[in-house]
């Protein structure tokens, strides 16, 4: 606990984030903040840094929650301090931040973030402040300011080193030289994703679709150009008037040069209460029509699109020649009229893609009266919380126009009208704006005109009514970005239908576009790397040995051997063993056991994988059928381990299978002249080929009367003989019976006991790959079945399996009558369910019950009859 | 930012099969290396290779099976073989025995991929015509008897790889483009996908949203 305090504390981070600089790079202040990655958020700290003459802040990501020393810290961006650094925040109200904005020069595109605790302040403010002094004392020191425009960085290098400085370095602070120490901690522009947090699974390795975009992004100054368009905003408050008539000429059609864009803002279409309570959001198309009439006559125009809100419009007007440039167009409207509801005051926007930028455009009508100022500031506010469009938010856009009656007016009486230079002292935007209580971050031409509220419709005369307004500049343009460059702002005196006179401003604005050439050099190369990237950053898996060697195997023993496999790729590794094929879901034959079967590891990680084999009585004759007759080790099974989303390795498991009784059908252990232990899968696959034709040497095999013998002399008043509960803890002597057996060890004493015997019998039955009752006619499990015909269905087996099952049934026979706690129902059961194993479904039942019919009488006649036979 | 530029739009798998030794895997670091990996140990598995390239302006990905040629993981690589658009049957002219074998690999490939899959017969390491055991004429007739592609090439100065690679690309094209290929089939070895253009026009593009315009 204690120690988790002590890492949580502020200077704990200081510290471990002060690690990660050299002597004379001094941490003055850290941040927590996080991005937003599509839907994921991503933890942050940022520290802002200080050489001797120069600044930056860096975005380091966490390798983990709680980062305890710097190595979990890695470096995500850098933001120097020079000409084109930006910190921007995002403030909603005056309480917290919502979010801020970093960029600069070196960063083609500004990066989002968001304070980790919004609600403390301190840490938020405190940093912004030192970051805004330090950008100040540089520009000054300086001695000039930065421009409005920023020229993008751009690099026209094939080699794509990366991180391109601006080519412009006249006289400014932000020279190259000046940051040269940050090269150590930009990240190396390597092929290879060797991270720390990717290597320890802790972030995803970015792949095909994702990692292209990566590199395309990043690649970005190779082949985005900024791309001057003419914007043309207009603003006009009708106060009700129809003005499908008015000529709009002098309005819109101001500018010398054809506009690309037009922004045309109404306010007051429509005041009546109908379109109040009905929130009338259809486009008045006359009024459009008239717009389409009066635009700038050297271009072609068609409408993109109108957004209406009762008497607020906004109609977006493109030249037809940039019409296939805009990819993306989205209208949104917002009331903040009574109960923030009504659509008599709010705003109405229109998002659009222009090329590589987003630009959007509001159209608000904000609380009116002169002492509104703090509603007025609220509903700018609430416009841009709620006027959201699909994926993002008025301040998202790279290019941001927000036009309309914004109804701010002058703090002082008319009387004293006198200089409009002076009158713009009081006026409520500017006040509100330099107290940072509204439009933060946005920028307003000089205002070289009369105010254009109030007049007497009709003339340019001041409002001559009862309540004698005072003049004000209601209407306004205002915006944001970087790249924007005003050229003109001005009112229209000429048209008097309306109370309000309209504004127009024209614009230029340099928008990112592709380079189309540039654009396919640069994808081609892009595209290149990925393909090797992916090729390069196949996880990979080292495996010690692909060869498991058994060597010699036996029955119902247990072996096993081991192989690590260790990640010495700079990706976490995830393996599994493969199915054999789409039908046979097993990963290894049935005898094989393999632990663990699948896993992952992280870089540097190594495993043992242990390999076992068991060969029990119900898998042995596939063991049998897979040795064939091969004498020596062969592959016995090929496991394909499976590294995902990379290469498969095959690792053969290789041994004999020994010969052994168990497993053999009882054709060729009749067959046999000398002891198995002796003999080569060669000559017992010979053997078994020849066994049913030629004569049988032994009229049934000796294994099995070997062990009845025994049974019989010293077992008969054994208890618990022929258990349906199988005890396994036996098998150690039972594996001493298999070699005693294997050797024809007659002469020596059996090795086990009565149980032993009992259980290496049910075994031996159960081993052979057909049961000992095969071919089996399905009729004689009838209970009503002739007994005699059952019999006769015995006669027909072979001459070995019809031995052997007569010699059973008459040894169980004599047993249940000598033994006292013998029960027949158990003994039937057992071998009802060893002896006849057929494939077919057959009843537990059946199977017990043809047994018993044989163990509760004596067939000792029909057996002497048979024996004779053979 | 427009959306999804890297829009290769097929998936082509290959399958690279022949005798241990022929020259499989260095065949394909040739291709999407352009190097020769001189004492490549043994393949104990199966590679795994991609590469994106240019057929008739479209941007095909091929993604390379190499499986291993021992005989024992014959069973084993039998598994690979399905969903194969092309299979680059390799043999080595300087190993008679390597070409004896191709039967049975062509045996393989005929009943474990569709009957479009399209095979390219390799007479790999052509650089060494010293040695040569298998003639190209012979060859040549082995291929043209069984309906495949061939052509000799050299892993090892590159000559006729690339050409192999994308000459089986551009005739599983041409199969598509003939109709052949049933592209919603798993086994044809092919995915399409649907090209995204860097830039759309609104008008065919944007889905009819009322937050949208309906321009």
């Amino acid at each position: 606990m204690n120690n988790g305090t002590v890492e949580n504390t502020p200077t704990f981070i200081f510290q471990i984030v002060q690690e990660k600089f050299l002597p004379g790079e001094t941490v003055k202040a850290v941040l927590h903040a996080y991005q937003r990655i599509g839907v994921e958020t991503s933890n942050r700290i940022l520290a802002l840094v200080a050489t001797q003459d120069s600044y930056a802040v860096f975005s380091f990501a966490l390798a983990c929650d709680k980062p305890r020393t710097f190595s979990d810290l890695v470096v995500d961006n850098i933001f120097p301090i020079d000409k084109g650094f930006r910190m921007e925040s995002e403030v909603r109200n005056t309480i917290s931040v919502l979010g801020f904005s970093l960029s600069s020069s070196q960063s083609a595109r500004k990066s989002t973030f968001y304070p980790s605790h919004p609600d403390d302040a301190d840490e938020y403010t405190s940093f912004k402040l030192l970051v805004d002094d330090i950008f100040d004392y540089k520009v000054r020191t300086a001695d000039t300011y930065p421009q409005a425009i920023v020229p993008p960085p751009f690099d026209d290098d094939e080699s794509g080193t990366g991180g391109g400085t601006t080519t412009d370095e006249s006289g400014f602070f932000g020279s190259e030289k000046e940051f040269s120490w940050l090269a150590r901690y930009r990240r190396e522009d390597d092929l290879l994703a060797i991270d720390r947090c990717i290597a320890d699974g802790s972030k995803p390795l970015l792949k095909g679709e994702s990692k292209f975009q990566y590199e395309l992004k990043k690649h970005e100054h190779e082949y985005i150009i900024n791309k001057t368009y003419r914007i043309y905003c207009a603003t006009w408050n009708v106060n009700g008037q129809q003005c499908n008539a008015t000529n709009l000429r002098p309005w819109l059609a101001a500018s010398e040069d054809p506009p690309d864009i037009y922004a045309i803002a109404f306010q007051e279409l429509d005041l009546s209460p109908k379109a109040i309570t009905l929130s009338e959001s259809r486009p008045d198309r006359s009024v459009i029509h008239n717009i389409m009439k009066s635009l700038h006559e050297g271009a072609q125009y068609e409408e993109l699109c109108s957004v209406r809100l009762v008497g607020m419009m906004l109609t977006i007007v493109v030249k037809r020649s940039i019409r296939p440039n805009i990819t993306r167009c989205e209208k949104q409207s917002v009331g903040t009229g009574a109960l923030n509801l009504m659509g008599n005051k709010g705003g109405v926007g229109v998002s659009l893609t222009l090329n590589e930028d987003s630009l959007c455009f509001v159209n608000s009508h904000l609380a009116a009266h002169v002492s509104e100022v703090q509603r007025r500031n609220e509903d700018f506010n609430e416009i841009n919380r709620r006027l959201l469009f699909s994926t993002q938010d008025i301040s998202n856009h790279d290019h941001i126009f927000w036009i309309g009656d914004l109804n701010y007016r002058l703090n002082m009486t008319s009387d004293e009208i006198t200089d409009y230079r002076v009158m713009l002292k009081f006026d409520q935007l500017n006040i509100e704006r330099a107290a940072h209580r509204v439009f933060e971050n946005y920028y307003e031409g000089e205002i070289t005109f009369q105010p254009t509220y109030k007049y007497d419709p009709g003339t340019d005369n001041w409002d001559s009514s009862e309540k004698h307004r005072q003049p004000a500049w209601c209407d306004r343009i205002l915006w944001r970005g970087d790249k924007i460059k005003q050229i003109v702002y001005r009112n229209v005196m000429k048209i008097q239908l309306s109370d309000h006179k309209p504004v127009y401003a024209t614009f230029l604005a340099d928008i990112k576009t592709k380079d189309e050439q540039k654009y396919k050099r640069v994808h081609e190369k892009i595209l290149k790397r990925v393909d090797k990237y992916e090729n390069d950053n196949q996880p990979q898996i080292t495996v010690e040995k692909t060869d498991l060697d058994f060597e010699e195997i036996k029955f119902n023993e247990e072996y096993f051997r081991d192989f690590t496999v260790a990640n010495n790729c700079h990706l976490p590794v995830e393996f599994s063993f493969k199915e054999k094929t789409e039908t046979d879901m097993r990963i290894c034959e049935d005898w094989i056991s393999i632990d663990p079967c699948y896993g992952t590891l992280i870089t540097g990680r190594s495993l043992s994988i242990r390999v076992k084999i068991h060969i029990k009585s119900e898998t042995v004759w596939r063991v049998i059928k897979k040795q064939g007759n091969h004498i020596g080790k062969i592959p016995l099974d090929i496991l394909v381990l499976h590294v995902k989303n990379g290469r498969d390795i095959f690792i053969t498991v290789m041994g004999e299978y020994k010969p052994s009784c168990f497993g053999l059908p009882v054709e060729t252990l009749c067959c046999l002249d000398k002891p198995i232990v002796d003999m080569q899968w060669s000559e017992l696959t010979e053997i078994q080929m020849k066994s049913t034709t030629e004569p049988f040497k032994i009229t049934m095999p000796r294994e099995i009367f070997l062990l009845i013998d025994y049974l019989y002399r010293v077992g008969m008043q054994e208890i618990n003989l022929f258990q349906l509960e199988r005890s396994f803890k036996v098998n150690d002597n039972i594996n001493e019976i298999r070699d005693w057996l294997d050797s024809c060890g007659a002469a020596e004493e059996f090795p086990g006991t009565p149980h032993t015997a009992a259980e290496a019998l049910l075994m031996l039955l159960e081993s052979s790959g057909n049961p000992l009752i095969h071919p089996l006619d399905l009729n004689v499990l009838n209970p009503d079945y002739p007994f005699e015909l059952c019999l006769r269905a015995i006669h027909k087996l072979s001459t070995p399996r019809k031995n052997v099952f007569l010699y059973l049934t008459m040894f169980l026979h004599e047993f249940i009558e000598q033994n006292r706690n013998a029960n027949i129902e158990v003994i039937a059961k057992l071998f009802g369910m060893i002896l006849i194993r057929s494939s077919h479904d057959i009843h537990g039942l059946q199977r017990k019950n043809f047994i018993k019919r044989f163990l509760s009488r004596g067939i000792f006649n029909f057996a002497r009859n048979e024996f004779k036979y053979s | 930012m427009s959306s999804g530029p890297y829009n290769y739009n097929y998936i082509f798998k290959y399958i690279i099969i022949g005798d241990m030794g022929v020259g499989k895997s260095c065949l394909l670091h040739q291709f999407t290396e352009k190097k020769f990996m001189a004492n490549c140990p043994h393949t104990i598995g199966v590679e795994f290779g991609t590469r994106i390239i240019e057929v008739a302006d479209k941007k095909i990905k091929l993604q390379i099976w190499d499986t291993a040629g021992q005989e024992r993981f014959r069973a084993v690589t039998r598994s690979y073989y399905r969903g194969a658009a092309g299979a680059l049957m390799v043999y080595d002219i300087t190993r008679r025995s390597t070409y004896n074998h191709l039967s049975s690999w062509l045996t393989d490939t005929r009943n474990l991929t569709n009957p479009n899959t399209v095979i390219f017969l390799i007479g790999n390491k052509s650089d060494l015509e010293s040695t040569r055991e298998v003639t190209y004429e012979e060859a040549k007739q082995f291929a043209d008897e069984n309906g495949l592609m061939f052509a000799e090439a050299s892993a090892m100065n590159g000559q006729n790889v690339e050409e192999a690679f994308l000459e089986t690309a551009r005739k599983i094209y041409q199969n598509i483009q003939e109709g052949r290929l049933d592209l919603n089939a798993s086994e044809s070895g092919v995915q399409h996908r649907p090209s995204q253009p860097g830039r759309t026009s609104l008008t065919s593009d944007t889905p009819n949203n009322k937050d949208q315009c309906s321009c």
